[in-house]
C-alpha cells in the first residue's frame, strides 16, 4: 500500500514534470519554427556548412533594387582558446558596413556571444572583402550596410577549418552564395540580411568519430538535480548507463559487468571512477575540461575493455590572473588555486584538494550502534598541474593526482573483546608526463607517460580471525600517437599503448574446501573455525600493444573509420588483434540534419591480475573475454536547439571467466576455472536533448536492453544481476533570472535482479507453503534450500525525483553560490533487494536512500 | 511573486508530510519464538564411535496458536558422508526411506515418528531418539568393517547425519522441484499443506572417530536474572511487571535501552574445553568457543546469541541479554542453548510471570 501510493505521488510528479519539460521544448521549438519560418522566406543554405543569407522580412522598397555585398575574401575568426577547451559553442552577429569598393568600413556588434566570440569576430571582420552592393546587377556599386554572422562551432575535422575553400566553392567551411538569394529587394542605404560563416574549433586532443560519443557540457555538468555537481556521477543520466546498486560506485553501461568499463584520466587508467560507492568521483568537476564517455564501439585508441570507456581529460591551468573556488557542503569541502607562474612566461599551475567529512557524520553513528571505529570513514583527492603553453598549439603538462578511501570498524563494545571487523582502503596515485603538439598541415603528436600505484587492502573478520586481502599495483603505462593527413579525403593516426604492472597480492583466505582437513568438525556449520591459509603471490605484467586508426572521407559527408589494434596479452604469449570500423553519414548538406552510424568491432579485455594470481590452478594460459561490438544509429535535428538520436546495439561476449562459487557447478561438475562463458547485450537507446542555452537544457534519455549469460554450452541463459530492461531519465534545469536557476530530475528504472530464496508472496504462482530452509541443529542456523534460478526475480520499479536550487551572487571580482540539492525528493522507498527472516519464513524489501537535501556554498573568484 | 514566510512554511510542511519517514522491520528476531519452532537437538555424544549408541534429543514449542497442538516429531538417520558433501548428498540414500513414510514407517530400522503430546510443547529434550552407530553402516562406503578404513587419514572422520521433523499435521514425502530441497511434507486433516509457521526440517551431523577425543555437552544450570533464578516450572516464577508502551517500551528507532529491560544471564561458567584437533593443527594449546542463544514466547530479547568463550580462550563473565517484559500478564518462557563450536550443545527452560 505504502508503495503504491509513492508511486501515484511519482506518477503525478512525472506528469507535472514531463508536462513542464514538454511547455518548454515547445516554446524553444515554437521559437525555432520561427527561425524556420525565416528561412523559408529566403534562406539560401549553400552546402554544409557554407553561408547562409537570409534577407530580413519584406519591407517597404524603393523603386530600385539593390544586390546584395557578395564574400570574396573570408577572414577567419580565431575560435578563442578557453572556449575552445571549455567545449563552448556560440555564435555573434555584427553589423557591417561596406563601401563602394567592397571593403568593410565599419563592424559593430549586434548581439554577442560572449566567452571570446565577440572580440574574435570584430578582429577578424575588418579583413573581409565583399563584392559591393549594385543598385542592380549591372548597376553602380553602393554603400550598403548588412548583419553577418559567425557561428563558433565544435568539429571533430582536423585542418578544413584552418584553409578556407575559395569563395563560391561547394566545399569548404566557408561558401558564398552562389547566386543572390530571389526576392532580396532593400532600400540602398540598408541592404540588410544575415550572411552565416561558420569558425570550427578543433581542440587539441579529440578521438576520431564513434557511432555513439556523448559529452555533458560544463554547464550541464554543475548543474544536473541529483548529481551534486558531479561530472562522473552525471553520466548514468546518459542513454546506456544503468542506475548502480546505491554504495557500489560501478560504472554499469550497456549492460557490461562493471569490470569491464575503464576510466581515464589524461589517457592512464585509474583504479575507480567513483569514492565510496558513488558518493563523488575522484576528480572534483571543477578541474575537468572535458568528458568523454563511448558506451561501445569506441575507437582503436582505447583498449584492454570490452564494455564502455570514459575518458576524462583535466582542464589547464588558467593563467589570466590567479583564481581560486572554495566550496563546503554536507559530503565535503574543497579548495582550489590556479594562475601563471611567477617568473616563467608561459607557465600556469593549478592545486585543487577535497576531503569528506563523512568521519565527523558516520563515526558517532556506528558508535551508537556498539561498533568501535577505528579508522573514521573518509575520502580525499588531490590534483596538481604545471602546464606551458609556449603557443597555441603546443602544451606540455606535468600532473600528479590521487585518491584515497578509508574505513575501518570493530565490532562490540569499546573495551571489550572484538568481535567483528571490517577494514576498507582504497587508493591511486598518479604521476604523469603530457605533450601535444599540432603540426603543420593538421598532423597531430601527442605522448603520456604515467607512473602509478594502486592499493586495495580489505579485512573482513570474526573474533581473532580476519580475511585479508591486501593488493599492491605499481605501473606504467605510456601512450604516443601521431596523426598525419595523408590527402584532403585521408588521415592516418598510428599510436603504442605499453601497459606494465608489477602486481602484489597479500592474501588470508579460507583454505579451499576441497583441500580442507575438517578434522571431525561439523562441515558446514555456521560458526565454524575458519582454516585460514597465508599467501603472497606477485606478478610482473606486460601488455604492450598498437593500433592504426584511417579517417577516409570518400564522399561527400561520409565519413569512415576503419582501424586495427593489436594487444600483447602479457602472458601465454597471446596476442590479440582487434579490428574495429566506424562509419557515419551526414544526408544534407546543413541543418537540419541527419545523420547515419555504423560500426562494428572486436574488443579483447585481458584477464585481471587477480584472476592470473589468485587461485590453485594454473591461469597462465587464461585467454582474453572477447567482445564483438556492432551498433547502428540516426541523429537527427529537430530544431536549432532540439536533436534527437537513436541507437540500436548488440555486444556478443564470449571468453568470459566463470567464477568458483556458482551452485550450478556443483550441478554439472563443469571445471569451475574455465573462461568458457559466454552471453550477449541487445538493447537500443534514444535522447532528445535540448542543448544549452542561456535559460535551459534538458534532456530524455531511454534504454532498453538485454543482458545474459551462460557460463557453459549446456546450462541455461541467465539475466545477469545489473541487467536493467528499461532505464529512462528526463532532466532540465531552468535559469530563472537574477542568479537563480531550478532544476529537476526525474528516473524511472527497472528493478534489480535477485536470486530469491522464497518467491514474492504478492507475486502470482507463489506458493511459499512448504519449508523454505532446514535447520541446522549444531549451530542453530537455518540453511536456505535454493529455490529459484539466478536472478530470477526482479525488485520493484524504481523511481526518484531530485531537485536542485542554485542562487549565485556576482560581485565585482569574485562570486558566490549556494545550492541546495534534494535527492529523492518524495523520499521513495525504493526496494534495492530482499531481507529474509531467520528462517527465511518472511521476506521484505531492503530499501534504497531516503531523501537527502545537500546544502552547498561556493565562493570562486 | 513577492516571497511569502507563510507560503513557504506551506509548503515545505507539505513536503514533510508527503516524505513520512519509518524505521524498523517487520521480520521477527530468532529470539522471538512465535510459531512453531525446534530450538534444540543435542547429541548425547557429540562426537560418537562405531558401536556407541546415539541419542538425539529435541526440544520444540509450539506458539502459533493460543496453546500448544499435537505435533509429530520425525526422525530418519542412516546417513553416512565424508567430509565436506553437502546434506542433501544424503537425499539419495534415503530415498527409499522417505518413501516408507507413506506406509509403514516403523518397518524401516533409521526411522523413528511419535506425536508429541501439548504438554511437551517447550520442555527441554521432550523428544528424543536413539540410535547405535553400527558397524554396518559403512556398507554404504564399499563394505567397509572399520570407520578407518573408510579413509585414507584414519584421523578423518565420517559423519553421521540424522533428519528430524515437527510438523503439526502429517508428514507424508513430497515431489522436490530442486535435489536440494527436503523430500518431505506437512499436511493438515484436510490434506492441505502447511506452512513454515507449523513445520521445521532440520538435520544434525555427528563425527564418527575411531577414537574419538573427548567432547562434552557444555553444563548449562539455569538462568537468572538480577541474581534471581527463573522459576522451573510455572508456579514457582518469580513476578515481573509488564512494559507498557510508549517510549519506554520502544526505545525509538535507534535502539535506545528500554527502562523495563531486565538482564537475562544463562548461568554458565567457564565451560570450554580444550581442543585437541585445533591444537595439533596449530601448535598452540586451543579451546573450543562457546555462546548461548536465548528465546522467549513473550517479551523482546535485545540479542539472539551471545558469546561465552570466545576462540581466544577468554570467559566473558557478561553474557546477559536484555529482556523487555511484554505488556500483557502471563506466563513467559525463556529459554537458554548453550553451544560449543564442537557440535556440543545444552538446553535449560526457566519462567516468569508477568503482572
Amino acid at each position: 500500500m505504502r508503495h503504491g501510493a509513492a508511486g501515484e505521488r511519482a506518477g503525478g510528479f512525472l506528469l507535472c514534470f514531463v508536462g513542464g519539460l514538454f511547455l518548454v521544448l515547445y516554446s524553444a521549438t515554437a521559437g525555432a519554427d520561427e527561425s524556420r519560418e525565416l528561412a523559408d522566406r529566403g534562406a539560401a543554405p549553400r552546402g554544409a556548412s557554407g553561408v547562409i543569407l537570409v534577407p530580413a522580412k519584406k519591407q517597404p522598397t524603393k523603386a530600385s533594387s539593390v544586390t546584395v555585398p557578395r564574400l570574396l575574401h573570408y577572414a577567419e575568426a580565431t575560435y578563442p582558446r578557453k572556449a575552445l577547451e571549455d567545449g563552448v559553442e556560440g555564435e555573434v552577429i555584427l553589423e557591417l558596413t561596406t563601401d563602394e569598393r567592397g571593403q568593410v568600413t565599419s563592424a559593430k556588434l549586434r548581439r554577442g556571444g560572449g566567452h571570446g566570440f565577440d572580440e574574435a569576430a570584430l578582429a577578424a571582420a575588418p579583413r573581409l572583402r565583399f563584392e559591393p552592393a549594385r543598385t542592380n546587377p549591372e548597376g553602380k556599386a553602393v554603400k550598403a550596410k548588412f548583419l553577418f554572422r559567425y557561428r563558433f562551432i565544435l568539429t571533430e575535422s582536423d585542418d578544413v577549418a584552418k584553409e578556407p575553400a575559395e569563395v563560391g566553392a561547394t566545399e569548404g567551411p566557408v561558401k558564398a552564395g552562389a547566386e543572390p538569394p530571389t526576392g532580396v529587394s532593400v532600400p540602398l542605404e540598408m541592404p540588410e540580411g544575415v550572411i552565416d560563416v561558420f569558425v570550427r574549433g578543433d581542440p587539441l586532443d579529440r578521438p576520431a568519430r564513434e557511432v555513439t560519443r556523448r559529452m555533458i557540457g560544463r554547464r550541464e555538468l554543475n548543474r544536473i538535480p541529483g548529481t551534486k555537481g558531479d561530472a562522473l556521477r552525471s553520466l548514468e543520466n546518459l542513454p546506456g548507463v544503468g542506475r548502480p546498486p546505491p554504495f557500489s560506485g560501478l560504472l554499469i553501461v550497456r549492460g557490461s559487468a562493471p569490470e569491464d568499463s575503464l576510466t581515464f584520466i589524461d589517457g592512464a587508467p585509474v583504479l575507480l571512477p567513483y569514492h565510496f560507492g558513488g558518493l563523488a568521483s575522484v576528480v572534483p568537476t571543477e578541474r575537468l575540461d572535458r568528458l568523454d564517455f563511448f558506451p561501445g564501439n569506441f575507437g582503436s585508441k582505447y583498449g584492454r575493455a570490452m564494455g564502455g570507456v570514459v575518458d576524462v581529460v583535466l582542464r589547464s591551468p588558467r593563467t589570466d590572473g590567479y583564481h581560486g573556488l572554495a566550496q563546503v557542503d554536507f559530503i565535503d569541502g574543497r579548495i582550489q588555486l590556479e594562475g601563471p607562474v611567477p617568473l616563467l612566461k608561459g607557465w600556469g599551475f593549478s592545486m585543487a584538494g577535497r576531503r569528506s567529512w563523512l568521519d565527523a557524520v558516520l563515526t558517532p553513528v556506528i558508535e551508537a550502534a556498539g561498533a568501535q571505529v577505528v579508522v573514521a570513514p573518509a575520502y580525499y583527492d588531490y590534483q596538481f598541474i604545471l602546464e606551458n603553453k609556449p603557443d597555441p598549439d603546443t602544451r606540455f603538462r606535468a600532473s600528479f593526482y590521487g585518491s584515497d578511501d578509508a574505513f575501518e570498524v570493530v565490532g562490540g563494545e569499546v573495551g571489550e573483546e572484538a568481535t567483528g571487523k571490517f577494514g576498507l582502503h582504497i587508493a591511486f596515485q598518479r604521476a604523469q608526463l603530457g605533450y601535444e603538439k599540432r603540426l603543420a598541415g593538421g598532423d597531430r603528436l601527442s605522448w603520456m607517460l604515467a607512473f602509478g600505484r594502486d592499493v586495495i587492502d580489505f579485512e573482513l573478520g570474526f573474533s581473532a580471525e580476519s580475511i585479508l586481502f591486501r593488493t599492491e599495483v605499481y605501473s606504467l603505462h605510456n601512450r604516443f600517437a601521431y596523426s598525419h593527413r595523408v590527402a584532403k579525403w585521408l588521415a592516418i593516426e598510428v599510436g603504442a599503448d605499453l601497459s606494465s604492472s608489477l602486481a602484489s597480492v597479500t592474501s588470508r583466505l579460507p583454505v579451499d574446501e576441497s583441500e580442507k582437513d575438517t578434522d571431525g568438525r561439523p562441515g558446514d556449520a555456521a560458526v565454524e573455525r575458519l582454516e585460514l591459509e597465508d599467501d603472497k603471490v606477485n606478478g610482473t605484467f606486460a601488455r604492450p600493444a598498437a593500433y592504426v586508426q584511417a579517417e577516409l572521407t570518400p564522399a561527400k559527408h561520409l565519413r569512415l573509420v576503419p582501424g586495427l589494434r593489436v594487444d600483447h596479452s602479457g602472458h601465454g604469449d597471446r596476442v590479440d588483434v582487434s579490428p574495429r570500423v566506424n562509419m557515419s553519414w551526414g544526408m544534407f548538406d546543413d541543418y537540419p540534419q541527419t545523420t547515419i552510424k555504423a560500426a562494428a568491432g572486436v574488443y579483447h579485455q585481458p584477464p585481471s591480475f587477480f584472476d592470473l594470481l589468485l587461485g590453485a590452478s594454473d591461469r597462465s594460459d587464461r585467454r582474453s573475454s572477447r567482445a564483438l561490438h556492432f551498433s547502428l544509429g540516426l541523429q537527427q535535428d529537430l530544431t536549432r536547439q532540439l536533436e534527437v538520436s537513436v541507437e540500436g546495439f548488440v555486444k556478443q561476449l564470449d571468453r568470459l571467466p566463470v567464477g568458483s562459487n556458482k551452485a550450478r557447478d556443483v550441478v554439472s561438475g563443469q571445471d569451475a576455472e574455465s573462461n568458457e562463458g559466454a552471453g550477449y547485450v541487445v538493447g537500443g537507446e534514444m535522447m532528445l536533448k535540448y542543448k544549452p542555452d542561456k535559460r535551459f537544457f534538458g534532456w530524455l534519455a531511454y534504454t532498453l536492453s538485454r543482458s545474459a549469460r551462460r557460463d557453459a554450452p549446456d546450462l541455461d541463459e541467465y539475466l545477469v544481476s545489473f541487467d536493467q530492461t528499461h532505464v529512462m531519465t528526463v532532466l532540465g534545469s531552468y535559469h530563472l533570472g537574477r542568479g537563480w536557476e531550478l532544476g529537476a530530475r526525474f528516473r524511472v528504472v527497472s528493478g534489480n535482479l535477485v536470486t530469491p530464496v522464497i518467491c514474492n508472496p504478492e507475486a502470482e504462482g507463489c506458493d511459499n507453503f512448504s519449508a523454505n530452509a532446514i535447520y541446522h541443529a549444531p549451530t542453530g542456523s537455518y540453511i536456505p534450500f535454493p529455490a529459484a534460478a539466478d536472478n530470477s526475480e526482479r525488485l520493484p520499479l524504481f523511481h526518484q525525483l531530485d531537485i536542485r536550487v542554485d542562487k549565485t551572487w556576482t560581485f565585482a571580482s569574485w562570486k558566490l553560490g549556494l545550492y541546495l540539492d534534494v535527492t529523492n525528493f518524495y523520499n521513495h522507498q525504493a526496494a534495492e533487494g530482499v531481507d529474509y527472516q531467520y528462517d527465511f519464513a518472511k521476506r521484505e524489501y531492503v530499501t534504497g536512500l531516503p531523501i537527502i537535501p545537500s546544502l552547498g556554498l561556493r565562493g570562486q573568484f | 511573486m513577492r516571497f511569502s514566510v507563510r507560503r513557504a512554511v506551506g509548503v515545505v510542511g507539505a513536503w514533510m508530510l508527503m516524505v513520512g519517514s519509518s524505521c524498523g522491520s517487520d521480520l521477527e528476531q530468532p529470539s522471538q519464538v512465535t510459531t512453531l519452532r525446534i530450538l534444540s537437538v543435542v547429541a548425547s555424544r557429540p562426537y560418537v564411535e562405531p558401536g556407541q549408541e546415539l541419542t538425539l534429543s529435541m526440544t520444540y514449542h509450539d506458539a502459533l496458536g493460543p496453546s500448544p497442538r499435537p505435533i509429530q516429531v520425525t526422525w530418519i538417520g542412516g546417513c553416512l558422508l565424508p567430509p565436506g558433501a553437502p546434506y542433501y548428498a544424503c537425499f539419495p540414500q534415503l530415498e527409499k526411506t522417505v518413501a516408507a513414510l507413506a506406509g509403514d514407517a516403523a518397518k524401516e530400522p533409521f526411522v523413528h515418528q511419535e506425536v508429541a503430546s501439548p504438554e511437551r510443547s517447550g520442555v527441554p529434550d521432550a523428544v528424543s531418539f536413539s540410535t547405535k552407530i553400527p558397524l554396518e553402516l559403512f556398507d554404504f562406503f564399499g563394505g567397509k568393517k572399520d570407520a578407518s578404513e573408510d579413509t585414507a587419514d584414519a584421523s578423518e572422520p565420517l559423519t553421521a547425519y540424522v533428519f528430524f521433523t515437527a510438523c503439526a499435521g502429517q508428514v507424508r514425502p513430497e515431489t522436490a522441484d530442486s535435489e536440494a530441497k527436503f523430500p518431505l511434507g506437512c499436511f493438515d486433516e484436510d490434506g492441505a499443506r502447511v506452512g513454515p509457521d507449523s513445520f521445521v526440517v532440520g538435520y544434525t551431523e555427528v563425527p564418527i572417530f575411531e577414537d574419538a577425543p573427548v567432547n562434552e555437552n557444555p553444563p548449562n544450570d539455569g538462568i537468572e536474572f538480577d541474581g534471581t533464578r527463573l522459576g522451573a516450572t510455572p508456579e514457582d516464577a518469580p513476578t515481573v511487571k509488564r512494559c507498557l508502551g510508549g517510549e519506554a517500551r520502544d526505545g525509538g528507532c535507534e535502539g535506545e535501552k528500554s527502562e523495563c529491560q531486565l538482564d537475562i544471564q544463562a548461568m554458565v561458567e567457564d565451560v570450554a574445553e580444550s581442543d585437541p584437533i585445533a591444537s595439533a593443527q596449530t601448535g598452540e594449546p586451543e579451546r573450543e568457543g562457546v555462546w548461548v542463544e536465548y528465546f522467549a514466547d513473550g517479551g523482546e530479547l535485545s540479542d539472539s546469541s551471545v558469546v561465552i568463550s570466545d576462540e581466544t580462550g577468554e570467559y566473558l563473565q557478561d553474557h546477559s541479554a536484555a529482556w523487555t517484559p511484554p505488556d500483557e500478564a502471563g506466563i513467559v518462557s525463556i529459554w537458554a542453548v548453550v553451544r560449543d563450536t564442537r557440535g556440543g550443545a545444552s538446553v535449560a527452560r526457566g519462567f516468569l510471570r508477568v503482572e
